[in-house]
């Protein structure tokens, strides 16, 4: 199934490093973002970069020869270009219905 | 029991309408469709559907009655379709399996119910005690609980997903305390469908019978409160939440 934009940016960016391909990059986001409650098809820019800054370095260091430090930044440029999240997630609906 | 049972309803329909007009218009104001589907849900099963399948059949003139009958089958047929494709969309929404299952709901929802009213036009209140129709009723009850079981697992699922977050400052209580709630409602729903299908099954009436009356009001009266809490919490309730947003999540 698809992740969300910011989901598959950071997909994209993780796969381009060494000892990494497409599903390496994949299964390793989604092991940090099942950690922190979070689905690969909402979460947006945001989350994400809670993700990269305090799950991620976590699971980057069972790769052996991973420069945490130089793609978690590398990550967390990525994210902050990405334009802020305009998809209807759940927390979002929820949010939306009281208020 | 049955003014307790009117009274319950009576609650239940006011407070749905109040969420239902409040979700449309903001349908109108913002065009998102969740609200478009959860006010019209509100509007067509628990505002007017329930409401409508409890008057028809104490109405004295039985061509009215019946009209009433009708017009609330198709009420709850079109309300509990709608909770299932708001279900699709906003905690589905790439799956297409959550749309076919939706649309899988909706359509066994309409045949049943088609054949209630049939069975209604034909014999009247009494039609129960035909065989096709008591099954239609059972059928149509348990694919009614169905659609509020996958409302309240969705909502069950998403508090554990809430309560995740909050480890890393993520999550908002208030919508948290809202997933809860939701599961909490639609768990009810459930619980009052199954006793309703277990009173037919067992060759009883739903309408007078002493046991889906009391769960059917019980069960409409707290999900009223909840309503309440949920789509029109007052500002002491939020406040109460926020009380600690650090360890508000853990306690919901």
């Amino acid at each position: 199934m698809a992740g969300s934009a910011a989901f598959e940016a950071v997909c994209s960016e993780l796969a381009g490093f060494p000892n990494m391909d497409r599903w390496t990059a994949r299964g390793t986001l989604q092991l940090a973002l099942m950690d922190a409650g979070l689905e690969a098809s909402n979460a947006s820019a945001e989350q994400l970069m809670i993700v990269v800054d305090r799950l991620l370095p976590r699971q980057l260091q069972s790769h052996a020869g991973a420069d945490v430090n130089a793609i978690c930044t590398r990550l967390r440029d990525v994210l902050s270009l990405l334009p802020a999240s305009k998809g209807d997630s759940p927390e979002a609906v929820f949010a939306r219905m009281g208020s | 029991m049955h003014q307790l049972a009117f009274l319950c309803v009576g609650i239940y329909t006011v407070m749905s309408a109040v969420v239902g007009v409040r979700l449309v218009r903001r349908y109108f104001a913002t065009h998102r469709v969740p609200e478009l589907l959860m006010g019209t849900a509100y509007l067509a099963a628990p505002a007017c559907g329930y409401p409508l399948v409890v008057v028809g059949p104490a109405l004295p003139d039985r061509d009215l009655g019946a009209l009433f009958f009708a017009a609330g089958e198709t009420g709850i047929v079109l309300g509990v379709s709608l909770f299932f494709f708001f279900n699709a969309k906003v905690f589905r929404a790439r799956s297409p399996f959550a749309f076919a299952g939706a649309a899988l709901g909706s359509v066994l929802m309409a045949l049943t119910a088609l054949e209630v009213v049939r069975g209604y036009l034909a014999l009247g209140p009494g039609s129960t005690a035909l065989a096709s129709v008591r099954t239609a009723s059972v059928i149509l009850l348990l694919t009614l609980g169905s659609g509020y079981a996958w409302t309240a697992l969705e909502g069950a699922r998403h508090v554990q997903l809430m309560r995740k977050r909050a480890r890393y400052g993520m999550g908002d209580p208030v919508v948290a305390n809202r997933f809860l709630l939701w599961a909490i409602a639609g768990s009810l729903q459930v619980l009052s469908a199954i006793v309703a299908a277990t009173s037919l099954e067992t060759g009883g009436n739903m309408m007078t019978d002493a046991a889906p009356l009391l769960a059917t009001s019980l069960v409409g009266a707290f999900n009223s409160a909840l309503l309440v809490l949920i789509f029109i919490p007052p500002a002491w309730y939020t406040r109460w939440l926020t009380r600690a947003p650090a360890g508000a999540l853990e306690a919901v």
